[in-house]
C-alpha cells in the first residue's frame, strides 16, 4: 500500500496525531509485536481498555487466532526482519486471555515463530496472561520455547477486587495459585518474567507492595490505569491533584530504602536511567521511538491496542497480515507520529523540561476528544511528583563526589 | 537551560525543583553503592556499549526495542 502525504484522510490523521507537517513519511522498522491470541477473557476486570472502553471492535473478532493467521503473521514479521537485517525481535502473546486460544495453538505460534525467526534474529518470545488457566503444561511449554510469562494482578486480595471472572467472582485464588505454580521450581521461576499491578490509589501501596514482592520475582511493574482527559481515573479530582503520584512515591521509597532489592520494578528503573541521561526501554516513558503494532485474531495490523481507550476505531490502519505488509504500516500516521520524538508532543510539554523524562506520558493518558493527543498526560502532576522524588532520592544515594546537575554545571562555568 | 517561566506553564506554580531542568550527571569521582543505582547504570553502560543499528543497539542479545506497557 502507498501512503500519499498529500491525500486529505492522510493530511486529516496527521493532524490528529501532531503528525510534522512536511516531515517523513516512512519511519523505522517494527520489532514489536502484540500478537492476540483470544479476542476474548474469562476476566471482566472493571477498568480494562479492551472491553470497557469506547471501540467494541473485538465482538467483531474471531474468538481465536487461526493457524493460517499465524503463519501469515509470522511470514510478514519474517519478511520484515530480513528486509531490515533486524537483529532482535519481540513477539507477545496477548489477548483478551492468551490461554484461552489453547495450548495447541500456543504452541504451533512458538514452535513456528522458533523455526521461522531463531535463526535470523534474536527471538523474544512472551506472555501477558491472568494465570486463572495456567498449568504445568503451559509453564513447561513455555519453558521448552524459552518463552516468558508476565502475571497480571493488582495485589494482595482486596486490592485485586476489580479483577473478577465474568460471573462476578474474584480471580485472586486462582492468579496467586499461578504465580505458587511458577515459583515452586526453577523452570517456572525461569519462565516468570513479572508481575503487572494497575495502580488503585484507594489501596494500600505498601501492602500492595509487599504482597508482590513476596512471591520474590524478577520484576515488578505498575501501570497507571486506563484514563483521559474527557473521563479522569478514579480517585484523581483534578488535573493538579497527585492522588496516583504519592501511591508510586510511596512504593517506591519502600522499594528503593529496604535492603533487598534484589527485583527490578520497570517504572522506576527506567525513571533512574532517563534522570541520568540513559534510554527508556518502555512506551511508557521517556520518548523511545515506539515501533509496536498489535496483531489482532483476524490478521489486522493495528496500532497500540491500549489506544481503544480513546475512540472507536482509534487503532485501525486498514491493514492485514494477509494483504499487507508490515512496511505498510510504519508510513501511517499512528505508528510514525511514535517515532518523532518530542516533536509531536502538546506544546506545554515541549517546553518543560520534565520531557526527558516523562516523554509526555503514556499516549493513551493525553488524549481529550477536543485536543486529540496534543495534551499533556492526565497524569502529568502524578509523573512529575514521582521523577522528583526519584531524583532527590538518587541524588541522597550518591557519595564523595561531586553531583552535577545542569543547573550546577552552569554555574561552574 | 530553560527557566521557569519558558518550562512549564503547567506544573512550575505546584511542582517546585524543576528549576534548571530534571537531569543528573554524576561527575567521574561520584561513588555510588546503592544497588539499584548501580544495577541501572551497568544496564546503561551494557546499552551503550552496543554497535548502533535502529533503536535497540545492534546487539543481537539485546532486548527488541521498548517494551509494549503490557510486555517485558
Amino acid at each position: 500500500m502507498e501512503i500519499d502525504g498529500t491525500d486529505t484522510a492522510y493530511r486529516g490523521a496527521a493532524a490528529r496525531w501532531g503528525l510534522l507537517q512536511g516531515g517523513p513519511q516512512v519511519g523505522m522498522p517494527l520489532s514489536t509485536f502484540v500478537i492476540k491470541m483470544s479476542s476474548r477473557c474469562n476476566l471482566d476486570c472493571d477498568y480494562c481498555y479492551v472491553y470497557h472502553s469506547k471501540d467494541d471492535s473485538w465482538k467483531r473478532q474471531p474468538k481465536a487466532i487461526s493457524t493460517v493467521i499465524i503463519d501469515s503473521t509470522l511470514e510478514r514479521i519474517e519478511e520484515h526482519v530480513r528486509a531490515h537485517a533486524l537483529p532482535s525481535v519481540s513477539l507477545v502473546l496477548h489477548g483478551g486471555e492468551p490461554l484461552l486460544a489453547g495450548l495447541d495453538v500456543i504452541e504451533y505460534l512458538l514452535k513456528r515463530a522458533t523455526e521461522l525467526l531463531g535463526d535470523v534474529c534474536f527471538l523474544e518470545l512472551s506472555m501477558q496472561s491472568n494465570g486463572t488457566l495456567l498449568s504445568k503444561e503451559a509453564i513447561d511449554l513455555f519453558a521448552k520455547y524459552d518463552a516468558a510469562i508476565g502475571i497480571s494482578i493488582d495485589g494482595y486480595e482486596d486490592a485485586n477486587r476489580h479483577r473478577v471472572f465474568r460471573d462476578g467472582r474474584p480471580s485472586f485464588r486462582e492468579t496467586h495459585q499461578a504465580i505458587q505454580l511458577l515459583t515452586s521450581d526453577d523452570t517456572g521461576r525461569r519462565v516468570l518474567s513479572g508481575l503487572l499491578a494497575v495502580v488503585d490509589p484507594r489501596t494500600d501501596p505498601l501492602a500492595v507492595f509487599d504482597y508482590l514482592a513476596s512471591h520474590k520475582p524478577r520484576s515488578l511493574d505498575f501501570l497507571l490505569p486506563y484514563a483521559t482527559h474527557d473521563a479522569y481515573p478514579k480517585g484523581k479530582v483534578s488535573f493538579n491533584d497527585t492522588t496516583y503520584g504519592d501511591w508510586l512515591v510511596a512504593v517506591f521509597d519502600r522499594w528503593f530504602l529496604s535492603s533487598t532489592q534484589s527485583f527490578r520494578i520497570k517504572y522506576f528503573d527506567n525513571i533512574i536511567a532517563l534522570l541520568l541521561g540513559g534510554k527508556s526501554e518502555t512506551e511508557c516513558l521517556g520518548h523511545p521511538p515506539v515501533n509496536i503494532v498489535t496483531i489482532e485474531t483476524n490478521g489486522d495490523i493495528e496500532a497500540l491496542d491500549s489506544l481503544k481507550v480513546a475512540y472507536d476505531g482509534v487503532t485501525k490502519l486498514n491493514l492485514n497480515v494477509q494483504t499487507d505488509s508490515l512496511d505498510d504500516a510504519i508510513g501511517h500516521p499512528a505508528i510514525l507520529s511514535r517515532m518523532q520524538g518530542t516533536d509531536t508532543l502538546a506544546a506545554e510539554c515541549r517546553r518543560c523540561p520534565l520531557v526527558d523524562v516523562c516523554g509526555g506520558g503514556y499516549l493513551p493518558h493525553r488524549f481529550s476528544t477536543r485536543q486529540g493527543f496534543l495534551n499533556p498526560s492526565v497524569f502529568c502532576h502524578d509523573i512529575a511528583k514521582v521523577v522528583l522524588h526519584v531524583r532527590q532520592a538518587l541524588l541522597q544515594s550518591v557519595s564523595g563526589g561531586q553531583i552535577d546537575t545542569p543547573e550546577s554545571s552552569a554555574r561552574s562555568q | 537551560m530553560l527557566t521557569v517561566k519558558e518550562s512549564s506553564d503547567v506544573l512550575a506554580p505546584v511542582m517546585p525543583g524543576l528549576e534548571g531542568g530534571v537531569l543528573v550527571s554524576l561527575s567521574a569521582n561520584a561513588a555510588v553503592s546503592h544497588p539499584i543505582v548501580t544495577r541501572v547504570m551497568n544496564r546503561m553502560r551494557n546499552m551503550s556499549s552496543r554497535q548502533p543499528s535502529y533503536y535497540n543497539n545492534g546487539d543481537p542479545n539485546a532486548k527488541a526495542s521498548c517494551s509494549s506497557s503490557s510486555g517485558w
